[in-house]
């Protein structure tokens, strides 16, 4: 875990003296600064010579209308390499924003154009226009609400542009109740030089989380800078957007958060055990069981044995709020706050019992792991429950997922380190780091036979009938959505249609969808339907049907892609997947039988099994993909590759028959 | 006896209104028909005139009622907007949300309260509009699935020249009963022109002229279809002129009036010309020819200014300063070609402002109406002829149109007169893509290999791509522009291009999927030379970038053997679309060739049969096999 920890408590005394100090290099930088040469970067479209923030927090303290102060300064020098360099850095943008509650105002700003033997060119910052940003504006500039815009002046490739301004956002609210967390990205899409985040407040403490800062990179780890805090990364490489690549869990970011006015004392993970803090006062715990009072599910539960069954009650009543709000589940499915306040029901409701009860603290696959010297609830993006019934296995069931059962744990939590706070039946909490189990990651499989049924003027129709069959991880990615489809039976013969056109029927202009049959348990899925289509009827008497007609295929790897590979990559939202395409004629057409689909790679990556078998008139051919790992590295590429190739080739090899 | 006649007036609009919106729903009948998205269950649009004595003009007042139909929507609180441009004033009247039972039965849910709907700035196809502005309003409460909203609105046209179209359906939504009248009006003149009526009846009596249609075929576009002006039903009404107790004040009567309108525009324009000077020498300094100062100015301006569209109301007219053009760094067309043309005119050359409806912009300058024309661009009068420079367009040269403008009417300025003039259409010959190269068919993993030569506006598009986009993909430009046409083939090298004056050239490996081996093994050589969408008569025609001519010859290499079977020369097709197939054997090869001429900017709009068949036929040679025993 390459992570660290700096929690500084900073000085009250000198911090104006400081600040302005910080202001004024800053400024002063900018006002002796002139052309640089370098060399770095020029394959790029831009060489970043620097990127410099200073953010400093303020407040005059607790007043009738107190406000909290957030005055950052950016200074940042480019050279422009390219033409879509020139296009992306030849204006600068300065994002104004206005609400009820907060103000972003533009205090100063001075922007240059620098030319190699050149006078320099200074931009008339009375020039700025005000504006709604394009809809068209590259993606690059996108900046929330109004913005500022500024055109620099005389840019060509080769010259350097540098900008230095100064915004100050005003919060209304009281210093005592401000915290602010934000992630500041370390990573670049150009070639940068040098990229500098500079933090210091008054009356605030600030704390830093630096996250994936060793690859390799010279970075300094002291991060006090005078009477503040510096972090800065060297000759940073452009980020790479690489297949299975996660910017998240990869590129460098701090994390850092102003809070704790006038010095709050430090928790630990054992204050946060102990005390279950901080309180959501938000939630409402009625509405947690669903308008029902505590005392009365109390009752309820207090008046049934089985251990199992108890907490199948408790499951039951978490699920239902969600479940009959439908519309609320993606939005509360990873919130923390949501997971937060039920489990402070939960652990309340099995105090009273004299239940124990087991909470996980878990953050996605896609985001990283555990950090644990970050004591902060909002390094978890959701909290799984655990117990031990009678016969002592542990029992694991979510919080936020409508419709679950026990040991529901969506892939993306399973096999991941967590914080364990385990409660006993009086109600005394202790915590560990832990690991959530994996459990079985099923597949998902499609089994399409298609039946030649007629000739129709210049067009062959066929008869598709298709079987998708969930289980495991592909199974508990849908079983929320399918079981609200399934829970509505005005409705569901409409939602299932949706379903299949939308999810599962890929093949373009199918008129209908008939035949639907489903059934469905705690662990799997299985739905068939069938349509029908229509292919040309071709002079030459071939018809060909390829898989990619009916299976969703994204294992085309662009060339580009094939050679190089810089980063790790991550097969979380991956599932073991089976298919089966049948072509079934009576007597109406001789197969071109071909070799090529027969193929068989496996490596410690995984597996990839196709092959083809004819059985009387039916002709069927078969891919089977598991994975062994959920992860690589870029020396595993060449093996993932491999994989991937022999499953395009199956989706991509056409399945010829000739018209008798 | 008054009051009463007033009452009773009350108590019919009252039961109308209601008729209009009450109502059972065959929802059921809907669900099979449209299956899900929006359905205009009834539209109604009338259009009349009114005196303003304050202003002493006519204005137009444009009412509009809605019931819609949205079945399996995701809109969970059924946003609706309504779009509007600085000269028209929109009052919503009614907005009302209902939900349906079973039998289809209309229960309100929400009566919107309209005065406080949102305004907002405009955005479409991702185009940020700066003087289109939004009103939008939505349910407060999440909807069903399968909701009605009906709504009401006016719009008040104090300028009767932006009164031009109005369309009786959208694409993509289903339309039960629509209805579009126009009140005559004594004093005001007008002239209706008619646009793909094949399903709308009208009918006119001394007051009123009246389009209506019924059950309107839906029109599903492709990211290849032209676009709806081509096909969709709508009327354009011009005001010719109106009459006040004062006054008779023209509009617009004749294309001349249009012009005189834009010229004004343009004579409000103020150049720096100091400024203009000074910048156009900078850039043409050390450049000897004319030629070579036209090209410098114009690639200045591609490079430099940054293309953002405002396209309505008045600053859908009027062109930006040209020096704050050059200082802000980015415009739209008007901006842009206002300022090619005071550069040109800097360094002496005889510029003018350009009017063209690009080839989205299916009318011509016989219809005087604002619509016809979307775009600016500059016109060059340079050695005896005109050449038409688009700013906007990175992959245009000054001395070729950009491919989005070729074969339209264009309007250029010439002081207080104007002239009108076609912008030249290409020759499929001049745009040619040619692939040369062969299939490996001795390894176990069949080879492809080709060379690819690009020329005319498929060479300039490739340029104007490869010049201006970032380093890193720049080496992937050559991938997208073959990809469309390698069905079945898996690209797993692209060369460097080789850049002449004349083309592009670059070479392409891969694997090649569309053979079956085995003792009788079948190839299938046939490129997807025609790279479009199949369509059929449920979608609208196509749109073709240019006049086009693919030419592909394929060895096939089989380690000397011969494929058992040929295919003689066939040729398909008319003079505006055609294509040959053949295979012959040169030596110990056999070898594939393919041709492919597109002459035509669309497809037909009507009698399409013809070209349906055309596109099945030449679709399928990728399924006709070369065999080995």
């Amino acid at each position: 875990m390459n992570k660290y920890l700096l929690l500084v408590f900073l000085a009250l005394g000198s911090w104006f003296e400081a600040i302005a100090q910080l202001d004024v290099d800053a400024w002063n930088n900018f006002a002796n600064s002139s052309f640089e040469k370098i060399s770095s970067g020029e394959h790029d479209d831009a060489t970043v010579i620097f990127d410099r923030q200073y953010v400093h927090t303020r407040s005059e303290g607790r007043k009738a209308l107190s406000t909290v102060e957030v005055i950052t300064t950016i200074h940042r020098k480019v050279k422009i390499n390219s033409l879509y360099g020139l296009e992306k850095y030849n204006k600068l943008y300065i994002p104004t924003f206005t609400d009820l509650h907060q103000r972003l105002e533009l205090i100063d700003c001075k922007a240059i154009t620098h030319k190699e033997n050149l006078p320099s060119v200074p931009a008339d910052t009375n020039h700025f226009v005000s504006s709604t940003l394009p809809a068209n504006t590259p993606f690059y500039y996108k900046k929330e609400g109004d913005v500022k815009m500024l055109a620099f002046r005389d840019v060509n490739i080769g010259d350097e542009i540098e900008y230095i301004y100064k915004i100050k956002r005003v919060y209304d609210i009281d210093p005592v109740f401000f915290y602010q967390t934000r992630s500041i990205d370390f990573s670049s899409s150009d070639y940068c030089l040098e990229r500098s985040f500079f933090l210091s407040s008054e009356l605030f403490e600030i704390e830093l989380w630096p996250y994936n800062f060793d690859n390799g990179i010279d970075h300094k780890t002291d991060f006090s800078y005078e009477s503040g805090l510096k972090i800065e990364l060297k000759n940073i490489e452009p980020s790479s957007n690489e297949l299975y690549g996660s910017h998240y869990i990869d590129e460098p970011r701090v994390v850092y958060s102003t809070s704790n006015y006038e010095g709050a004392e430090e928790i630990t993970w054992s204050d946060f055990a102990r005390d279950f803090k901080p309180k959501r006062r938000a939630a409402s715990r009625s509405y947690i069981f669903d308008q029902e009072p505590i005392y009365q599910a109390q009752r309820q539960l207090d008046e049934i044995e089985d251990i199992r069954e108890r907490y199948n009650m408790i499951l039951d009543k978490i699920n239902r709020p969600i479940e009959e709000n439908f519309y609320n589940y993606d939005q509360v499915k990873d919130d923390i706050d949501v997971a937060w306040a039920y489990a402070q029901v939960i652990s309340e409701t099995c105090k009273v019992l004299d239940m124990p009860i087991n909470f996980h603290f878990v953050e996605s696959k896609s985001f990283g792991g555990l950090d644990t010297s970050y004591v902060s609830l909002y390094q978890f993006s959701n909290i799984l429950c655990s117990f031990k019934d009678q016969s002592g296995e542990q029992v694991y069931f979510p919080l936020l997922e409508p419709y679950s059962s026990f040991n529901d744990i969506r892939c993306e939590y399973q096999g991941t380190n967590c914080l364990s706070i385990f409660q006993d039946e009086r109600g005394k909490r202790t915590y560990r780091f832990d690991q959530i189990p994996s459990f079985d990651p099923g597949f998902y499989s499609k089994d399409i036979r298609i039946t030649y049924d007629r000739e129709q003027g210049d067009s062959l129709i066929y008869t598709i009938n298709e079987t998708v069959t969930l289980t495991g991880h592909s199974w508990l990615d849908m079983k929320a959505y399918i079981s609200n489809a399934l829970a509505d039976s005005s409705t569901v013969e409409e939602s299932m249609e949706s379903l299949i056109s939308n999810q599962m029927v890929l093949y373009d202009r199918v008129d209908s969808v008939y035949a639907i049959e489903y059934q469905t348990d705690d662990l799997s899925f299985e739905i068939s339907y069938s349509y029908q289509i229509q292919r040309p009827k071709v002079a030459s008497g071939i018809v060909s049907i390829s898989p990619h007609f009916f299976i969703e295929s994204s294992f085309y790897t662009p060339f580009h892609l094939r050679k190089v590979r810089k980063k790790n990559g991550y097969l979380h939202d991956i599932y073991n997947s089976r298919y089966k395409v049948t072509f079934v004629s009576e007597n109406e057409f001789v197969w071109l039988e071909n070799n090529l689909l027969k193929k068989e790679v496996q490596n410690n990556l995984g597996r990839i099994y196709r092959n083809y078998e004819q059985s009387g008139q039916e002709y069927t051919t078969i891919l089977e993909i598991t994975y062994s790992q959920d992860s690589f590295t870029p020396d595993e590429w060449p093996s993932i590759m491999d994989l991937r190739d022999a499953a395009y080739g199956f989706m991509s090899t056409n399945y010829y028959f000739k018209k008798k | 006896m008054q009051t009463n006649r007033f009452q009773i007036v009350l108590l019919i609009l009252f039961v109308l209104s209601n008729t209009f919106l009450i109502g059972q729903i065959d929802i059921d009948h809907y669900r099979k028909v449209y299956k899900q998205g929006e359905v205009t269950l009834k539209k109604r649009v009338k259009v009349s005139f009114f005196y303003s004595e304050a202003h002493d003009a006519y204005h137009a007042k444009v009412s509009h009622r809605y019931e819609k139909l949205y079945l399996n929507s995701n809109q969970s609180k059924g946003l609706t907007q309504v779009a509007f441009n600085p000269s028209q004033d929109v009052q919503l009247q009614r907005a009302r949300y209902f939900k349906l039972d079973s039998a289809g039965e209309k229960t309100l849910i929400e009566n919107v309260k309209v005065k406080y709907a949102d305004e907002k700035d405009y955005f479409i196809e991702n185009i940020f509009y700066n003087d289109l502005k939004v009103k939008q309003f939505n349910c407060s409460v999440y909807l069903p699935k399968d909701y009605v909203v009906s709504y009401s609105y006016d719009v008040i046209y104090t300028d009767l020249k932006f009164l031009t179209s109005f369309f009786f359906q959208q694409n993509n939504v289903g339309m039960e009963d629509v209805e579009i009248s126009f009140k005559k009006n004594k004093d005001v003149d007008f002239h209706i022109y008619q646009y793909n009526l094949m399903e709308i009846e009208k009918e006119e009596t001394e007051s009123t002229i009246t389009y209506s249609g019924k059950k309107l075929r839906q029109y599903k576009p492709t990211s290849y279809s032209v676009k709806g002006n081509y096909y969709l039903p709508h009327v354009v009404i011009s005001v010719e002129e109106y009459r006040t107790p004062n006054r008779t004040q023209p509009v617009l009567n004749s294309t001349t009036a249009m012009y005189e309108w834009y010229n004004t525009l343009i004579k409000e324009l103020h150049p720096d010309d100091v400024f203009l000077k000074q910048l156009s020498a900078e850039i043409t300094s050390n450049l000897a020819t004319d030629e070579e100062k036209i090209q410098a100015i114009f690639t200045w301006v591609q490079a430099n200014i940054q293309y953002v569209a405002f396209e309505d109301g008045i600053a859908g007219f009027k062109p930006s300063e040209a020096q704050d053009v050059v200082n802000l760094k980015y415009g739209d067309c008007k901006g842009m070609a206002n300022l090619l043309v005071n550069l040109l005119r800097a360094e002496g050359f005889d510029a003018r402002h350009v009017w063209v409806g690009t080839r989205g912009n299916n009318y011509s300058y016989k219809m005087p109406s604002l619509i016809v024309d979307n775009h600016m661009i500059c016109g060059l009068k340079f050695n005896g002829q005109t050449y038409y420079l688009d700013g906007t367009s990175k992959s245009a040269s000054w001395d070729h149109a950009p491919a989005h403008i070729e074969g339209k009417e264009v309007l250029i300025a010439n002081g207080d007169t104007y002239e009108l003039d076609m912008v030249q259409l290409s020759p499929p010959e001049s745009n040619v893509l040619r692939v040369n190269g062969k299939i490996d068919l001795s390894s176990d993993d069949p080879m492809i290999d080709i060379d690819v030569e690009l020329t005319g506006h498929f060479y300039r598009d490739f340029n104007s791509y490869s010049t201006y986009s970032s380093l890193e993909k720049k080496p992937n430009v050559p991938f997208y522009f073959i990809q469309p046409y390698l069905d079945g083939v898996k690209i797993d090298e692209v060369s460097e291009p080789t850049l002449t004056p004349e083309g592009v050239k670059f070479n392409i490996k891969g694997r090649f999927y569309n053979i079956a081996v085995s003792d009788h093994t079948a190839v299938f050589p046939f490129l997807d030379i025609l790279a479009l969408e199949m369509t059929n008569e449920k979608n609208p025609p196509i749109y073709i970038d240019f006049p086009q001519l693919i030419d592909v010859t394929l060895e096939l290499d089989n380690g000397g053997k011969l494929a058992s079977t040929n295919y003689p020369m066939a040729t398909i097709g008319n003079d505006f679309y055609s294509a040959k197939f053949y295979t012959e054997v040169v030596g110990n090869k056999q070898v594939v060739r393919q041709q492919l001429r597109l002459n035509v900017l669309h497809s037909p709009i009507y009698e399409t049969e013809p070209w349906f068949d055309f596109m099945a036929q030449v679709k399928a040679f990728n399924f006709y096999p070369l065999t080995y025993e």
